[in-house]
């Protein structure tokens, strides 16, 4: 535990110095290297725990009126820290290539190992005020790593709405917190574990955790902060946030089933309920973004869903007491966890070597850029396959525990288990398709055929610090996918805590190890048979006579690169389908005259949560609050008589 | 029996050339022609393959990479489903998922080879490609939830094997449909009318055969053999779940078998020869119609 303490410590001591003296770049070098050996130091209590389930706490001897300074990694924390180490260490060391000439940069740096160490301090708090103290140093330092470009108006825009998204999630967390007070009397984990609270009041304190740590996750209706925040940070930010960030509100909803200890049915009707519909909008509305990086923020909200659809498939396991839905359910999700850490933060980091190469993330605007910048594209076509649940990759087991667990249910006893079965399928299946629909978009418009706008110059293939990143996340897919028995093994202990005090059968989770080894097998074997069908055709490519020519075009002797497929016809015939959903706002200048001269037309998608519900929700708030503008007059005296009022008041109130 | 299973699979990568060969055939009689020889999808491919590679100066590597991830693809596909009734080589619960997710990384690859021409002919045809698979997907699922709840299997093979008489007379309506749901399914996934014009490019029926416009020689031997292996094995899943017999002699099985998968192809044939391709704007209801098809089937068993 000592060595997580100093991994602290490094990160946020070790990285201040950027902020003490500016524009220095032994500054930036120091803080850089005291993030990754940060990063890499806390690996190792993170992995002894997970190896040896035994849980390592560290509590410092300061009593205050809440609780104590507590810190614990079991089973559960190790495996989220091991996620947000490895992600980190990774982004940072993209990021100091990717913010080497960015003018201001330095401070990023600190904000960045503050975000590190609370993010590991949230995974690890074992009192509600501490989670609550770090909880709020992770959005701050968020916020102020999303608003780096606030020379810009949209970022400035998009940092605020992040804020403000943050701290309502954070009200209803503290909502959490102060009942669970009221009715255990302790903010300590420890002691709320034996919480004897009376059913009501359970429900409700579901309810306000799923809402609080969803505004965080990116539950549909909170996720609207989501495609404005991931696109306006710097890229490997982006991929911190949208690769762990948000599955620490997963974590929360795991701690918080953990807490209350028991579990009631209906939750899991509304995880799953909360996670179809997240994974089908978010999908939904990764067809109509032309904006590389809103697409993949988008596509984490699709992600969540299925983290949550399983998440949910496994509480319906605990309450029903089915083994296998819990075993599924759980491992599926908690896999999938980490497999979207790897396959996400590569696509981001992609995405701002893409940005950094040609200056723009318009994929309109983008094509052909394979041939200029191969292992950005390779980067991209892992992480597009992973993502869409292909085998041979990693995405294809984690959704595949899911779909197991859901046939389970299809099998077993009661009608209602069959309509759960076929709620989590049918949607799996809808996204499955989308998400192929929507990367091959992605890859195949940015990356394939001819640059659409030959106005941009200059494109080059990022360094060696980004191209390792990219190329190590990509490996860590495959790895991923090859190792999925032992790390299913290694998620053991943490379904075992989750689940407590059902017992989870031993028996049952060696055979599903044993069947996804042989799935891993199935998937080598695959791999080594297209390596060797594609050695033959290279061979016979060499043997015979291979000329190069134009691209067929049926005659047309001009063919020119804006006569491609655009993204947005890409998409179109689905999209057509679901014009509620995605209502197309279009701007035409009225031709006028008899000899007009220009007009243009411009379509965009706004994201039908934002402007149909919380925009209107937000200025009807805003128009009933107005009505209160009179109190905030400036008037300072007048300020201090309230405060006092209010203060009497409290005090007779305390006192009578 | 293992060894059956291999037999199965062997007929199958002999014999799935002959299917383009009767549908066709079919079609010729109905138009009142001689039509192609039967072996006519032999000739074409091995013509193929024995001529050399022309390439698109737009396209990258993933281009060449297209063909050879198809054919692994479909390869693990006879080997995972069934061609008749002595079980599949490898099977394992839930391994369904693992097919419907094969077919999704050949269509993948046929989409990036498509998109790296950069030529608008191909996006579209990728474009529409994408789209139908992703309406046809749902009806498939339906379809094999109908059959694992009712066969209490969750593995293709023993779902398929599983059907016998008692199956069909206790819940013919629900089977009944999804035969018709699935079959509408194979239509969409192989090109065939009323989805698209296999003979044609054109615009108006720009889905497959615009795909694959500048794949050539082993390419495009490659990539017609795979299809022709597709339309056999999504063919037999049909044929399995229509045929419930399950003798104890291999070869009159097969036979059965054999027989289905013909009067199938024919079948395909007729379908072809009386109806156009419909309408671009139309197909999306036909495949939604596919899965309430087998919605429906999933309401009769429940029930």
């Amino acid at each position: 535990m000592t060595l997580f303490i100093i991994s602290l410590l490094l990160l946020t001591v070790g990285t201040v110095n950027t902020l003490i003296l500016p524009k220095s770049s032994f500054a930036v070098k120091v803080a850089f290297l005291s993030i990754i050996s940060g990063c890499l130091i806390a690996l190792i209590p993170a992995a002894d725990v997970l190896l040896t389930s035994e849980t390592l706490n560290f509590v410092l001897p300061f009593n205050s009126l809440y609780g104590t300074f507590s810190l614990a990694i079991d089973a559960l924390s190790a495996y989220f820290l091991l996620g947000i180490l490895i992600v980190s260490l990774f982004g940072t060391i993209y990021g100091y290539e990717y913010m080497k000439n960015q003018p201001d940069s330095e401070s990023t740096w600190f904000f960045l190992g503050l975000l590190v160490a609370s993010m590991m301090g949230v995974v690890t708090a074992r009192n509600g005020l501490l989670f609550l103290i770090f909880w709020e140093i992770m959005s701050l330092s968020s916020f102020l790593l999303v608003g780096f470009e606030n020379k810009k108006q949209e970022v400035r825009t998009a940092s605020l709405i992040y804020l403000v998204a943050a701290h309502i999630g954070a009200a209803f967390l503290i909502l959490f917190f102060a009942l669970l007070w009221v009715k255990t009397g302790s903010l300590n984990f420890i002691d709320i574990k034996n919480l004897s609270a009376s059913t009501s009041y359970i429900d409700l304190l579901f309810c306000l955790a799923v809402i609080g740590f969803g505004a965080k996750a990116g539950f549909i209706v909170l996720h609207v902060w989501l495609p404005e925040a991931h696109p306006a940070a710097p890229s490997h930010i982006s991929a911190i946030m949208s690769g762990v960030m948000v599955k620490i509100g997963i974590y929360g909803i795991l701690r918080v089933l953990m807490l209350l200890g028991v579990v009631h049915t209906w939750w899991g009707w509304m995880l799953i309920i909360i996670g179809a519909a997240s994974g089908i909008f978010g999908v939904l509305f990764t067809l109509v973004q032309r904006d590389l990086k809103k697409l993949l923020a988008y596509s984490t909200v699709e992600n969540i869903g299925i983290i949550t659809m399983g998440i949910g498939m496994g509480i319906l396991g605990i309450s029903y007491n089915i083994q296998p839905l819990i075993i599924m359910g759980f491992g599926g999700s908690l896999l999938h966890i980490i497999n979207h850490s790897l396959f996400k933060s590569l696509l981001f980091l992609a995405a701002g070597s893409v940005l950094h190469g040609t200056g723009t993330k318009d994929i309109e605007q983008l094509g052909g850029l394979f041939k200029k910048m191969p292992w950005t594209g390779t980067g991209f076509l892992v992480g597009s396959v992973a993502i869409s649940g292909l085998p041979p990759l990693n995405g294809f087991i984690s959704e595949y525990l899911i779909y197991l667990g859901a046939f389970h249910a299809l099998t077993g006893e009661g009608r209602i288990l069959t309509v759960l079965s076929v709620i989590i399928i049918i949607s799996l299946a809808i996204i499955g398709g989308m998400v192929l629909l929507s990367f091959t978009r992605a890859f195949g418009i940015t990356f394939l055929g001819r640059l659409r706008n030959d106005k941009i110059e200059h494109i080059h293939e990022s360094g060696y610090l980004m191209r390792f990143s990219m190329m190590a996340m990509a490996a860590g897919c495959f790895m991923t996918s090859i190792l999925s028995p032992y790390i299913l093994q290694g998620l053991f202990p943490v379904i075992k805590l989750i689940a407590h005090p059902i017992i989870i059968d031993t028996k049952l989770f060696l055979s599903l190890k044993q069947l996804i080894s042989n799935l891993v097998i199935i998937f080598i074997c695959f791999s080594l048979v297209i390596a060797f069908t594609s050695l033959i055709f290279y061979k016979l490519r060499n043997t015979r006579n291979s000329r190069q020519t134009e691209t067929w075009g049926c005659g047309y002797p001009q063919i020119t690169p804006r006569m491609q497929y655009t993204a947005l016809s890409f998409s179109k015939p689905v999209t057509d389908l679901f014009t509620i959903l995605l209502p197309v706002k279009r701007k035409h200048d009225k031709v006028s005259g008899l000899f007009p001269e220009s007009s243009s037309v411009t379509t965009s998608t706004p994201d039908v949560f934002y402007s149909s519900f919380l925009r209107p929700f937000f200025a009807l708030i805003e128009k009933v609050l107005f009505r209160f503008k009179w109190i905030q007059h400036g008037n300072l005296q007048l300020y201090v008589l309230y405060i006092t009022a209010t203060l009497i008041g409290l005090l007779i109130w305390k006192v009578s | 029996m293992i060894i059956f299973a291999f037999i199965q699979v062997l007929i199958a990568f002999i014999a799935a050339p002959l299917l383009l060969g009767l549908i066709n055939r079919t079609k010729a009689i109905y138009g009142g022609r001689k039509g192609q020889p039967l072996l006519q999808a032999y000739y074409d491919i091995a013509k193929l393959l024995k001529k050399d590679f022309v390439y698109s100066r737009t396209t990258t590597w993933i281009f060449p990479a297209g063909p050879p991830i198809i054919f692994s693809a479909v390869l693990l596909l006879s080997l995972l489903i069934p061609s008749g009734q002595a079980g599949s080589i490898i099977y394992f619960p839930g391994d369904i998922i693992l097919i419907v997710y094969l077919f999704g990384i050949s269509r993948f690859f046929m989409i990036c080879s498509a998109l790296d021409t950069g030529s608008s002919f191909e996006g579209m045809g990728a474009s529409r490609e994408a789209q139908f698979s992703l309406l046809a997907e749902p009806a498939t699922f339906f379809s094999m939830i109908v059959i694992a709840f009712q066969t209490k299997s969750f593995s293709l093979s023993g779902m398929l094997e599983n059907i016998n008489w008692n199956t069909w007379s206790g819940n013919f309506p629900s089977l009944l449909l999804v035969i018709i749901s699935l079959f509408i399914v194979m239509l969409a996934e192989n090109s065939r009318i009323p989805f698209d014009d296999p003979n044609t490019h054109l615009e108006l029926t720009m889905i497959h055969e615009v795909m694959i416009l500048d794949h050539s020689g082993p390419d495009l031997g490659i990539i017609l053999y795979s299809s022709s292996l597709k339309l056999w094995l999504l063919s037999a899943v049909i044929i399995n779940i229509m045929l419930p017999v399950n003798n104890s002699n291999f070869l009159v099985n097969q036979g059965i078998f054999l027989a289905g998968i013909a009067v199938l192809a024919i079948t395909i044939g007729v379908v072809e020869s009386v109806m156009a391709r419909i309408r671009l704007i139309k197909v999306p209801k036909l495949l939604i119609i596919a899965s309430f098809l087998s919605i429906l089937a999933l309401v009769f068993i429940m029930r």
